[in-house]
């Protein structure tokens, strides 16, 4: 008999190879059950390897039956569709109920396909997160239009017969069929005899399988490790859980013939479920807009349209720019070319949504920028301010819908969540899933654990090796961390880590990403539970949502947005000037100034050190240097090397020059050096001849962490060529190629830079206008960016603001302005706020205090007056003792006349037992004085730092000044004085430890600051002075360091020669800095 | 202690750590790590990080230092009498009346801190008329050794902290909150107020420190060991009369052992020979017991081996592992044996719970020495070669047996390492048709297989091996394997 070709490597002596050929159609075999990773930890290959190497095999169709899951069914699509091979959309159900029961399903129609979506959405959201509860009733349920396999158990019983026997009869019609395997254990022969002595006693007909786990043989170890991960085991004990051979991987169709000589008719049977399976592709899920949006008697377009035009009148209430006017036409006809008007109205039904509840929102994201947004409030981003170009953001040939993502208030985005659920109902509006996949840490500390290293070692390879991506130098890292490179296990557990990069480790939800549809979700996509209550999620991610061209709005939560909002209330409140985004004044110059001199603490986006040092360089002037600012000081452009080109190009250093007129189109508005994602995307149409289709897969390649890390290098050879063919110097190419794949790491689109920018604007103008309000809607907005409460407060109070302290008979819960705005403020930062209202800080600053007793307090005193006593307080106010002792430690009560010693004294002989009974007697009584030691002030103000957080009473340093003086040590004010610290002087400075910052891609740098009694200090470390002192460096939190200046324009640096711990100077100053952003 | 145990050089920190919330936290340094900057409670990376070497990094047991300072305290019973042991690290012994027999307090002081000094440990000490007192001075006095009297006790615990009270730290840091740190200071305020605000127990706390109230100590009693011994009145090389001895001693020590409920795992013989050093023998056995016969079964064999030398002078017996016997009522009233007591349903399956098999193991081990007794162990692999392993049963405690036995047929006799064989194919990947042994060619009447057993890859080994099971002609069934990798067939296993 003739025997098959071998689809290993290496020739197995046991079947000789021969030349009888793949071309026996009608022998032709299909794989049915096919495991992929997305049956997560047991799967060993990817979905779209397995339709490949189906397709390499020459198999009539591929099909891919994950356990109770269709989440890995659309990168199988994609790949099977470029590949022109038929997908079999399967399932492999495992039922609990009876549990060891499975079966393959696979839809016939669109219909059916349907009935599966229900099926495992039922099975889904009535268990837990990631599992799925379903009957065998269940399947009889929703059986209509499916075909079957089942999967026999280890033990065929007369349970398993019956079960049998029953389906046999629900799966009339021939749609059942029962699998057999051959997979090289002993007992084989008569497992397979069994089987089909069972199919002939039932009458079903036997199928071949060979229950893929993996695409090719080479991946069982990486199957078995996934194994014991999943079992929580080590691979040395995981024992008869792991498979015995390798053998369940893709067989060529000869091989599977021969091994199933026997039964020639199971692998025809797999021919024809394939055959009957054709009825349905993925391609027939027709995305239909949801409706609700466009009222009744007009179309889409037309209702488009006449909010567009109200919406210009209300922007532009002076008359319509011919400019704007001609956008919005031209905008309008590209959205009706494209049948996008559902999408647009969609959003903006949000965005109105958001608005008539006052909450703020802000467009961002391709197509977010557009005049037809800006006109209906879905963005505020003026077009007659920028220079937008609509088709930058969409494009004809790209064959996907808008994506416009909104940012909302993140404290109230819930709402807007629960609103899309309410409008369009949980069966018709779901989130997104985002696939979490193992990236380098997680895959070496996982494999490192079932590999069975020593836990020390697995810690050690994670925070060492994380960044490593398989390709150089490993063995001098092993030799640094004093391992043995050659070790053949720990070598073996690095290449498996390498491997398993990039595998799905579970769905989670995406941060905001919504579908919404207009016929039940559930029938497109099983939908699961999320992990957090009350919310459900689809099984697919938004790359396969793109894929399907399904409709997504990304509605996302932003701190700072809370924050302005507020700062706008408390300006509307005290000043009686209500402002909105698009209202505040534009291009403001003293604005720019401000900006100019870095002065930026708490604003948006600019505030980190690394943005506030490249501020005095590139001098932002108007809005669109603030596009470029936000997006300039990123992992992209600077890894690209595109910072310094642009600089000097900016400051005239260099002459800005094109390599050809079309990439001065691209280019012009940076200067001739590519910061955006988008420019990189036109360069590479320009420049190199891609097609917008290949560009956007370069795009893809680029914008996330996708499975390999140097996937981009694919593109290299077709970017140079392609440059090189259109008469550019190679030495131009090389450098496109270097600036492009810079932004694999981090590059960051126009269209979001735009959306920030005018926000980073709104909140440095609120910042110099209204300082007092500014820093009380920062501090009430606490959690966010990068200083704390106490910065923040020594930022107002350096820029004029008076700051009162936390008071029981004053403040309210947040932060409050008292007074009105006075005469003009002066030009100086120091008097910006001098005339302005004062900031009252509030009784959330107080730590470990509830809102619920704050309040009670702030009403209580709202209405019988100012307290006296505590005891008359507590009385009003039924605060909890608890919550008084809190406010007396936060020293809340000095006008009762009372230091934080006596009130705390006074309150620690209250109890919260019910109210005595004799308080109509004497209400004013308080025990008398007695004599408590005194306390020293230093100790009162880390008191002061201990229950708030800073202290208004004298700065930590100002009590060892005089030590500090006898160091030699510099004040962080003389500092800024040009005369005293000149370029390169030598000299210390000390101060409490601010802020850390390691930005991932400053090599190694470590920015820290320092605050003393009269101000900040920039230090910046070089890896090496880090290393050396880097107990000093990490831990400290008082800090003296010495090192040389570095002026330049405003900005004053330190750069760090020797560091030295100053802790015991101040013991106990429990305030923890803001490390490592 | 560590130190020494280890042989560490003077400079290496040594730091215990504990975990707290999946951090690792230290809960107690040597001096030079405290000279380093380390202190109680800070994070153990933190520590290490202070440190410039490598520290030495013990866990923390609790319950092992508290064995070791209960150990502590029955060590002190040289000095005085009366010993308590004061959580986690303290002791109290109480000298009142003792003085005199050395001289004085302060001596008593000065040897008790020499012979800790010698055991390893860096003690304080502090003698005070009140527990409480002597507790506060020692941990919080500026000298390490202390002594105090009634009148100067007040004035000496003034200026301590408050921590010193023995109060909570919840209590220290309220007191603290408003300004009152030192002891002195608490004695200034009003009772009836700290009391309405602190509660009682910060004044019963303070009046024990003053000697103003009492205290109790919970002193440690001592357990006797289970011991027997018989001095002989001249040496006798007579080896009945030393087994005659020798089962006596044995049924006091089981007496004993049985007035405690408690059986013994180990039992050490000493031989006092006349002109030659004490001959030491062990008896192990492999559950608790107290049975003089069998006990005696097991020492029997030694005794008659041993070395007397010129004679005997005599003889010691002592039990350790000693622990409590459970009970079982084995039958009823003359009639039915009860059902056996099965403790874990993996032991259950361990042939060693039965007693009469332990029993006989004992005895195997104690004639053919140790390791002498084997057992067979499954192990969860499909290699046949590593689906079990050998142990030796001597003093081996009831293991559990938690792998599943393989599942397949597997031949009763395996030959390690296989024997290579000559096959002949039907054709490739086919029956085998003959199998050449022994040069003799034996044809063969069925084959089963193959059977595909993957290589254990993480071990470094390669290469798949297909498996036959096939009849010979003489009626013999044989395992054969093909190594695919190096392309070669062996002969694994038989059916006899």
């Amino acid at each position: 008999m003739p025997e098959e070709p071998l689809p290993k490597s290496r020739p197995h002596p046991l079947r000789a190879p021969s030349i009888e050929s793949h071309y026996r159609n009608e022998r032709g075999y299909v794989e049915l059950a096919v495991t992929s990773n997305f049956t997560f930890l047991t799967g060993g290959s990817h979905p779209d390897e397995l339709v490949i190497e189906a397709a390499r095999l020459g198999h009539c169709a591929a099909a891919i039956t994950d356990r109770n899951s269709l989440a890995g069914m659309v990168r199988a699509h994609v790949a099977a569709k470029t590949l022109g091979i038929q997908l079999l959309v399967g399932c492999r159900i495992e039922l609990s109920e009876p549990t060891g029961i499975s079966f393959l399903v696979f839809p016939t129609d669109r219909d059916a396909y349907a009935k599966l979506c229900t099926l495992l959405t039922l099975g889904k959201r009535r268990a837990a997160k990631g599992q799925c509860d379903l009957s065998l009733h269940d399947l009889i349920e929703f059986q209509m239009g499916l075909l079957a396999v089942a999967i026999p158990p280890r033990v065929l019983d007369e349970q398993y017969i019956q079960i049998l026997q029953g389906m046999k009869r629900v799966f009339d019609d021939d749609r059942l069929s029962l699998a057999m395997r051959k997979g090289y254990h002993q007992d084989d022969a008569v497992r397979m005899r069994q089987v089909a002595d069972l199919g002939g006693h039932v009458g079903v007909p036997i199928v071949a399988t060979n229950d893929v786990h993996y695409h090719t043989p080479a991946r069982r170890p990486l199957q078995d490790v996934l194994t014991c991960i999943r079992l929580g085991k080590t691979i040395d004990h995981a024992g008869f859980d792991l498979f015995q051979n390798a053998e369940r991987h893709l067989k060529p169709a000869d091989e599977m013939i021969h091994l199933f000589r026997a039964y020639p008719l199971a692998i025809a049977r797999t021919r024809h479920i394939a055959e009957r399976a054709k009825g349905f592709s993925l391609d027939q899920l027709r995305y239909c807009y949801p409706d609700e949006v466009v009222p009744e008697g007009t179309t889409a377009m037309e209702h488009l349209v006449s909010l567009t035009w109200k919406g210009a009148a209300w922007r532009y209430p002076g008359g319509l720019p011919d400019k704007v006017k001609a956008q919005v036409e031209h905008e309008l006809r590209l959205i009706d070319e494209l049948e996008y008007a559902h999408y647009f109205l969609t959003v903006h039904d949000i965005a109105a949504f958001a608005v008539s509840q006052g909450i703020l929102c802000q467009g961002r994201g391709a197509a977010a920028n557009s005049a037809v947004c800006y006109c209906l409030g879905v963005t505020a981003v003026d077009p007659d301010r920028v220079n937008v170009l609509f088709e930058r953001f969409i494009s004809k040939e790209r064959e996907e819908p808008p994506d416009i993502d909104i940012d909302f208030e993140h404290e109230r985005r819930e709402e807007v969540i629960q609103y899309i659920y309410k409008k369009y109902g949980r069966r018709r509006a779901a989130l997104t899933a985002e696939v979490i996949s193992y990236r380098g840490k997680m895959a070496i500390r996982d494999v490192g654990k079932a590999m069975g290293l020593s836990l020390d070692l697995v810690d050690r390879l994670a925070k060492e090796l994380s960044w490593w991506d398989g390709t150089d130098a490993l063995e001098g890292r092993l030799k640094e961390m004093g391992l043995n490179p050659n070790d053949p296990r720990l070598r073996r557990s690095l290449a498996l880590a390498g491997e398993l990069v990039g595998f799905p480790r579970h769905l989670s939800q995406h941060v905001g990403g919504f579908v919404i549809t207009k016929a039940p979700l559930c029938e497109m996509v099983p939908i699961e539970n999320a992990a957090m209550p009350q919310r459900t999620v689809i099984e697919w991610d938004k790359d396969d949502i793109d894929a399907l061209g399904m409709l997504k709005v990304d509605v996302l939560g932003l701190g700072m947005l809370t924050c302005l909002r507020k700062c706008m209330d408390l300006v509307a409140a005290s000043d009686g000037e209500r402002f909105t985004l698009a209202t505040i004044p534009a291009e403001d110059s003293q604005t720019y100034d401000m900006i100019c001199k870095a002065d930026t603490v708490g604003v948006f986006q600019i505030e980190s050190r690394a943005q506030m040092s490249m501020l005095p360089r590139l001098k932002p002037r108007c809005y669109y240097d603030l596009v470029i600012e936000v997006a300039i000081v990123r992992p992209g452009p600077i890894q690209g090397d595109m910072v310094h080109p642009y600089l000097r190009r900016r400051s005239g250093d260099q002459p800005i020059t094109y390599a050809s007129p079309e990439i001065e189109r691209v280019l012009g508005r940076t200067l001739g050096v590519p910061l955006f994602q988008e420019q990189a995307m036109s360069l590479a149409i320009v420049a190199a001849g891609f097609t917008p289709g290949e560009a956007d897969q370069l795009r893809r390649s680029i914008a996330g962490w996708k499975r390999k890390t140097n996937e981009i290098r694919k593109f290299q050879a077709r970017l140079i060529d392609g440059m090189l063919e259109r008469g550019h110097t190679r030495q131009f190419a090389e450098q496109v190629f270097t600036q492009i794949s810079g932004f694999a790491g981090y590059g960051f689109p126009e269209s979001h830079a735009a959306s920030f920018a005018l926000l980073v604007y709104a909140s440095c103008w609120l910042k110099r206008h209204k300082p007092a309000a500014f820093a009380a809607a920062l501090i009430n907005s606490q959690p966010m960016g990068f200083y704390q409460p106490a910065q923040l407060v020594r930022d107002a109070a350096a820029h004029g603001v008076t700051v009162l302290p936390i008071d029981v008979n004053i403040s309210q819960w947040d932060c409050t302005l008292e007074g009105r705005s006075g005469g003009q403020p002066g030009s100086q930062p120091a008097q910006w706020g001098k005339d302005g209202p004062a900031l009252r800080l509030g009784m959330c600053l107080v730590k470990g205090l509830s809102e619920v007793d704050a309040n009670r307090i702030a009403d209580s005193v709202r209405k019988h007056g100012k307290m006296e006593s505590i005891a008359r307080l507590r009385r009003l106010s039924q605060a909890s003792t608890t919550g008084l002792r809190r406010l007396a430690a936060a020293d809340a009560f000095t006008s009762m006349g009372l230091t934080r010693q006596t009130a705390l004294w006074s309150i620690r002989a209250m109890n919260d037992d019910p109210m005595p009974l004799f308080d109509g007697i004497d209400p004013a009584y308080e025990p008398p004085p007695v004599a408590l030691p005194k306390i020293k002030p230093g100790r009162l103000v880390l008191q002061d730092y201990g229950s708030t957080g800073l202290s208004l009473k004298a700065h930590p340093l100002s009590f060892i000044r005089s030590q500090l003086s006898h160091m030699k040590v510099t004040t962080a004010a003389e500092l800024q004085s040009e005369q005293r610290c000149p370029q390169g002087r030598i000299l210390r400075v000390a101060g409490i430890v601010l802020v850390r910052q390691r930005p991932g891609t400053a090599s190694g740098v470590v920015f820290i600051t320092l605050e003393d009694e009269t101000g900040s200090a920039n230090l910046i470390l070089w890896s090496d002075v880090f290393e050396r002192f880097r107990r000093v460096a990490r831990h400290s939190r008082v800090i003296m360091a010495s090192g040389h200046i570095e002026r330049r324009g405003d900005v004053v640096h330190l750069h760090v020669r020797q560091l030295e711990s100053l802790d015991e100077l101040i013991p106990a100053l429990d305030q923890a800095s803001r490390d490592f952003h | 202690m560590t130190r020494r145990r280890l042989r560490l050089d003077a400079k290496t920190p040594v730091l215990v750590s504990r975990p707290v919330h999946s951090r690792a936290i230290v809960s107690a340094c040597c001096g030079v790590a405290a000279a380093g900057g380390v202190f109680v409670g800070m994070t153990l990376s933190h520590a290490k990080a202070l440190l410039p070497c490598d520290a030495h990094v013990e866990a923390a047991d609790p319950s092992r230092e508290a064995r070791l300072l209960r150990r502590l305290a029955v060590w002190a019973t040289r000095f005085v009498p009366v010993v308590a042991v004061s959580e986690p690290d303290g002791l109290f012994l109480d000298a009142s009346g003792c003085e005199r027999l050395y001289g004085g307090l302060n001596p008593l002081l000065r040897r008790i801190q020499r012979a800790m000094r010698k055991l390893g440990f860096a003690a304080r000490l502090a003698a005070a008329p009140s527990w409480g007192g002597a507790w506060a001075l020692a941990r919080f006095g500026d000298s390490p050794c202390i002594s105090v009297i009634r009148s100067g006790l007040a004035e000496s615990l003034r200026p301590l902290p408050i921590e010193a009270l023995r109060i909570g730290n919840e209590t220290v840091g309220l007191l603290r909150e408003v300004g009152i740190t030192r002891i002195g200071e608490l004695m200034a305020l009003p009772r009836s107020n700290l009391a309405h605000r602190y509660g009682q127990a910060l004044l019963r706390r303070l009046d024990q420190a003053l000697g103003e109230a009492f205290e109790l100590i919970e002193p440690i009693r001592i357990r006797e060991p289970v011991y027997a011994e018989r001095l002989f009145d001249g040496p006798t090389d007579r080896i009945e009369v030393i087994e005659i001895i020798a089962r006596e001693l044995l049924e006091q020590v089981c007496g004993q052992l049985a007035a405690r409920e408690s059986g013994c795992r180990e039992l050490y013989v000493r031989l006092l020979r006349s002109d030659l050093a004490p001959l030491d023998l062990t008896v192990r056995t492999s559950r608790l017991s107290r049975d003089g016969k069998h006990l005696w079964k097991l020492l029997s064999p030694q005794l008659e081996k041993a070395q007397l030398g010129f004679g005997v002078e005599g003889m010691r017996v002592r039990a350790s592992g000693v622990g409590t016997i459970r009970h079982h009522q084995t039958q009823c009233m003359g009639r039915e044996p009860m059902a056996p007591n099965e403790e874990t349903d993996g032991r259950a399956s361990d042939p060693l719970a039965d007693p009469s098999v332990a029993m006989l193991v004992d005895v195997l081990a104690a004639r053919l020495g140790p390791g002498g007794v084997m057992r067979a162990v499954p192990l969860a692999s499909f290699l046949p070669e590593q689906a079990f392993r050998f142990e030796a049963v001597q003093h081996l405690l009831p293991v559990r047996i938690n792998a599943d036995v393989v599942r397949a047929d597997r031949p009763s006799m395996l030959l390690n390492p296989p024997v290579p064989v000559d096959v002949v194919l039907l054709r490739p990947g086919g029956p085998i048709t003959s199998v050449a042994m022994h040069k003799r060619l034996l044809r063969v009447r069925s084959c089963i297989g193959p059977e595909r057993i993957g290589a254990e890859w993480w071990n470094g080994e390669d290469g798949d091996r297909d498996y036959f099971k096939v009849a010979t002609d003489d009626g013999r069934w044989l395992w054969i394997f093909f190594a695919v990798q190096r392309s070669r067939w062996f002969l694994h296993g038989e059916w006899t």
